[in-house]
């Protein structure tokens, strides 16, 4: 080995001993088990043991039209808020007893129509941040309104008022909050934070608004979040080079757009990788690696931007998601299975099934700790 | 014809098999998302004459969204309410009463024949409104009668009404075409007429109930809703709005009376032509019921009856059984009240279906109405049927070609024709007695080229409750011309050519992913039935069964063959197949 394979081989040891070190801080409960959560219709979320390959408990869901979207689990790993009722409501489970410990409707007012279009917790599990785009219903029209983020106390029951809200821009499509829970960050048409106590629209980081020559804004819609083992969000969007033709290979990049949630640093990147629809990407704990997936899973390099490997998958698949050893990567979204690749070889190692093949949809994989 | 190929005096070129006819228009209109929707209540087969209907979803299915106190009205009273009495009574609850004595909204707007019962369905789906069979109906053609397009306002968007299949539209701006026809057809509003602030409230209509409609791929590049609610409403109201002088005018022309005789005739892609005639009788209130009595250029008889309303005073929707198929009719009057044209297609498979055009005519008069083959090749025989009304005295071809009368009776004459081998290229008269058809025949030498009708066509896997959507090719020979130049205004048609057809995959991603293998099946006629719906399991990814595929057809000709290609998407079931697109 050559001193500077050697010497590369060591940084990225450490580099992924911090990165663990850093994802079991993050999640701040660094002795409890890991576990994967998932959702599927019509109204089940499943708690999987990755390490045993099984279903170790199986929840269903109370309340009308479930239909499981997204969902974040609380920092301490015992309650599950799922939004339900095809977008309209916001649905507790404790993961003790399965019982139902908090519901909100989006649309208390009778006249109002309300969506949710985001989830998501602070750090210290007290309050639920959402996300709507809402519209009156006149008698004889629909009226478009202000869309907001409104606030839940977790502690609210089973009939959760907002205690608080606050005008955010249209088309968002995912919430995520630092770490210190100062920031409550607003991924849309651009990239928004919000002191989500005062509800102050802080900055703004130009996505769609990102004016770059013979480059068109990027492309992205990403409703997943992916983050729990580094806390770093990393999204792929995809842009076009405006001054060439589409038939040209060149015509089309994608890059990462990235936001560490403990240091606010923020970045956008494009790769060099060809081309080709990838709906996510999880970061693994050691920092250096990211897996993507839709057709093809491809690990990528952080730091040159280039894939590392390209497998097939059996069918398309929504999400990766990272064991906390960065050892396994996890498949989900779109049907019932949800597959176990080898991070470093890409080789599929096993799969567990859902039962009763229920479709996992749009709902995520969460990772969660527990005793 | 520059190829100066000697004249034979028999040659058989296989099965040459020369149809006259139009061909269907191609393309595509895949920008709409595909979408499920709650089944909707269509109306009762047994009492409607308009296509059953259903509003679009774009998104995921969505729940009957009832309004906070659903409306259910039942009425019993001692006499038959009118029409606007009704309207107040069914819409009334919700729709006020405006100063000009109408209701809102509902005052602010004209539409079709469809658009009317689209926007009734949609009340009762969303909006928790029942609506009786006969309400309905009864709304719709009040509404349209009273608020519906002039017949010129429906015309370049005609195609969309006739449910025709594979249609690409253009011209349309640009702006419009992006956040409108990524969803709809542009058709969809070009059918409408409303001023901007009524536009506007479709807009807010539209993110009110689909709110993830800004998050879709042509929205989300954008800043939609900003764009939604100003530039396209006021785009809207420029082009398209409320009042306007060719609505005005045709309201108060005087309503034309459809009974009587007229003359049939049609192309069917992939089945051949047919003529004959039309009788329609009034039974009151602008609703007719018609008899055909049609012979196909295979020589068979096909009789039909119809029952028909005419809406808005031209628009003919029809229903009724031709032979033992259930169809549908989607005719419009001209203003003249001369000619009734469109489409009619099988009753649950819209793709099937066949132009049609009828011109009225007197019963008692001589009257050529169509002929087939229509192309007589030089210096060959063929049979020629003419078929028409009051068919008496001699027949003539035209120049250069000799004609024998076979067979003929008053509505049929079959003659067997033979062009010379010198003959030029080129229209010729057809004239039976005191009846005359002007270039009805087309002299030919031979096929130069081929072009197939669609050039870019759309199939559907089908399963469950939705049949496939198959589609229909057909090779249409072409003549280069007096100039000897392929694609030029002076080419001369020789109408659908039998061939041999097969599929070959469209490119490398369909070589690999074996579309041929999957996506369906391509028969002698050209009509390609896709394959069943569902994950295969077989398949790479266990995609569906769709394909991307070229579609080749191949003629003889003299100095060898013909030949081309089309381009067939076979994609995944639509739910939604309302009846403006």
């Amino acid at each position: 080995m050559a001193a500077s394979d050697f010497k590369s081989s060591i940084t990225r040891a450490l580099l992924f001993c911090l990165g663990l070190m850093f994802s079991q801080s993050a999640a701040g409960v660094s002795h409890a088990k890991e576990y994967l959560l998932t959702a599927a219709k019509p109204d089940r979320l499943f708690l999987m043991d990755m390490s045993a390959r099984k279903i170790v408990r199986e929840y269903k869901i109370p309340g009308p039209m479930i239909a499981p979207m997204t969902f974040v689990p609380s920092p301490d790993g015992k309650t599950v808020y799922i939004v339900t009722n095809r977008e309209k409501s916001i649905t507790g489970i404790d993961m003790d007893s399965g019982a139902q410990v908090f519901s909100a409707d989006m649309s208390p007012e009778f006249d109002i129509r309300t969506k949710n279009f985001g989830l998501e917790i602070s750090p210290d599990g007290k309050e639920l941040y959402s996300y709507d785009v809402a519209a009156r219903l006149h008698p004889d029209r629909y009226e478009v309104l202000e869309s907001r983020i409104s606030v839940f106390a977790t502690d609210g029951g089973v009939q959760a008022k907002a205690i608080r809200s606050f005008a955010a821009p249209r088309r968002i499509h995912l919430l995520m909050m630092s770490t210190d829970g100062n920031s409550l960050y607003a991924l849309g048409k651009d990239f928004y934070t919000f002191d989500p106590v005062s509800g102050e629209l802080v900055d703004t980081y130009p996505f769609l608004n990102w004016k770059r020559p013979n480059m068109s804004p990027p492309d992205l819609l990403n409703f997943w979040p992916l983050w729990d083992q580094t806390m770093i969000f990393r999204s792929l969007y995809t842009v076009a080079r405006t001054n060439l033709p589409p038939t040209d290979p060149n015509a089309f990049a994608v890059g990462i757009l990235s936001l560490d949630l403990k240091s606010g640093e923020m970045g956008v990147e494009e790769l060099k990788i060809p081309p080709e629809v990838l709906f996510t990407i999880v970061t693994s704990p050691n920092r250096r690696d990211a897996f993507a997936v839709f057709n093809n899973l491809v690990k990528i390099d952080l730091e040159t931007g280039e894939a590392v490997k390209t497998v097939e998958v059996d069918h398309s698949y929504y999400i990766a998601q990272i064991s906390g050893d960065g050892r396994e990567v996890y498949l989900g979204g779109t049907m019932c299975d949800i597959p176990i690749y080898a991070a470093d070889t890409l080789e599929k190692l096993d799969q567990i099934e859902l039962p009763g093949c229920p479709d996992m949809a749009g709902s995520p994989l969460k990772i969660i700790h527990r005793d | 014809m520059t190829r100066g190929r000697q004249c034979k005096l028999t040659h058989f070129l296989g099965v040459l098999l020369l149809i006259i006819g139009s061909a269907s228009l191609a393309g595509c209109d895949e920008s709409e998302t595909d979408a499920q929707s709650t089944p909707p209540e269509a109306m009762s087969p047994a009492e409607s004459t308009l296509s059953s209907t259903s509003v679009d979803a774009p998104e995921t299915p969505q729940p009957v969204t009832p309004t906070p106190q659903p409306i259910s009205i039942t009425v019993e009273p001692s006499e038959p309410l009118a029409a606007s009495e009704l309207l107040s009574l069914y819409c009334g609850a919700c729709h006020t009463p405006t100063n000009n004595g109408g209701l809102s909204r509902i005052s602010n707007m004209r539409k079709t024949p469809e658009g009317w019962d689209m926007s009734i369905v949609r009340m009762s789906i969303f909006h928790g409104v029942d609506v009786p069979v006969d309400i309905r109906r009864t709304l719709v053609k009040y509404l349209a009668d009273a608020q519906g397009l002039a017949p010129s306002e429906t015309q370049g968007h005609r195609a969309v009404l006739e449910q025709r299949h594979n249609i690409i539209e253009t011209g349309f701006d640009e702006e419009l075409n992006v956040m409108c026809a990524r969803c709809h057809s542009n058709a969809r509003y070009a059918l409408q007429r409303r001023d901007t602030d009524e536009w506007n409230l479709l807009a807010n209509m539209h993110a009110g109930q689909w709110q993830s409609i800004e998050y879709q791929a042509l929205a989300r590049d954008r800043n939609w809703w900003e764009i939604a609610s100003t530039i396209v409403p006021e785009k809207l109201g420029s082009l398209y709005p409320l009042e306007t002088t060719a609505w005005s005018d045709w309201r108060a022309m005087p309503r034309e009376d459809l009974s009587g005789t007229w003359a049939v005739t049609g192309h069917w892609p992939g089945k051949g032509d047919y003529a004959g005639a039309m009788e329609i009788d009034a039974d009151g209130d602008d609703a007719y019921h018609a008899t055909y009595t049609l012979t196909t250029s295979s020589g068979d008889t096909l009789t039909g009856t119809t029952k028909a309303i005419v809406y808005t005073g031209y628009e003919w929707r029809g229903r009724g059984t031709w032979g033992d198929m259930p169809i549908r009719e989607i005719f419009a009057l001209s203003e003249e009240g001369t000619e009734l044209t469109g489409r009619w297609h099988i009753e649950d498979s819209f793709e099937i279906g066949s132009d049609f055009s009828a011109s009225r005519v007197d019963a008692n008069a001589p009257h050529i109405t169509s002929v087939w083959p229509a192309v007589v090749e030089s210096g060959e025989s063929v049979d020629v049927t003419i078929i028409g009304m009051n068919l008496e005295g001699d027949v003539s071809l035209g120049p250069d070609i000799k004609a024998q009368v076979t067979e003929r009776s008053a509505t049929k004459i079959i003659v067997r024709a033979k062009a010379k081998c010198s003959a030029a290229s080129g229209l010729r008269n057809i004239e039976v007695g005191d009846a005359s058809a002007q270039n009805a025949l087309t002299l030919y030498e031979d096929v130069d080229y081929i072009q197939i009708s669609p050039d870019y066509g759309i199939a559907r896997v089908g399963g469950g409750m939705t049949p496939p959507v198959t589609a229909q090719f057909e090779a249409i020979g072409y003549t280069n011309g007096p100039d000897g130049i392929a694609q030029t205004e002076d080419d001369l048609s020789i109408g659908p050519l039998q061939a041999e057809w097969r599929v070959e995959a469209y490119d490398e991603v369909a070589q690999a992913l074996e579309d041929v293998k999957y996506a369906g099946t391509l028969d002698d006629s050209g009509l390609f039935t896709p394959g069943d719906a569902g994950p295969n399991p077989e398949r790479k990814y266990g995609t569906n069964n769709v394909g991307d595929l070229k579609i080749i057809a191949s003629v003889p000709t003299y100095n060898g063959k013909a030949e081309n290609a089309a381009h067939l998407i076979v994609t995944v079931q639509k739910w939604n197949n309302p009846p403006i697109q």
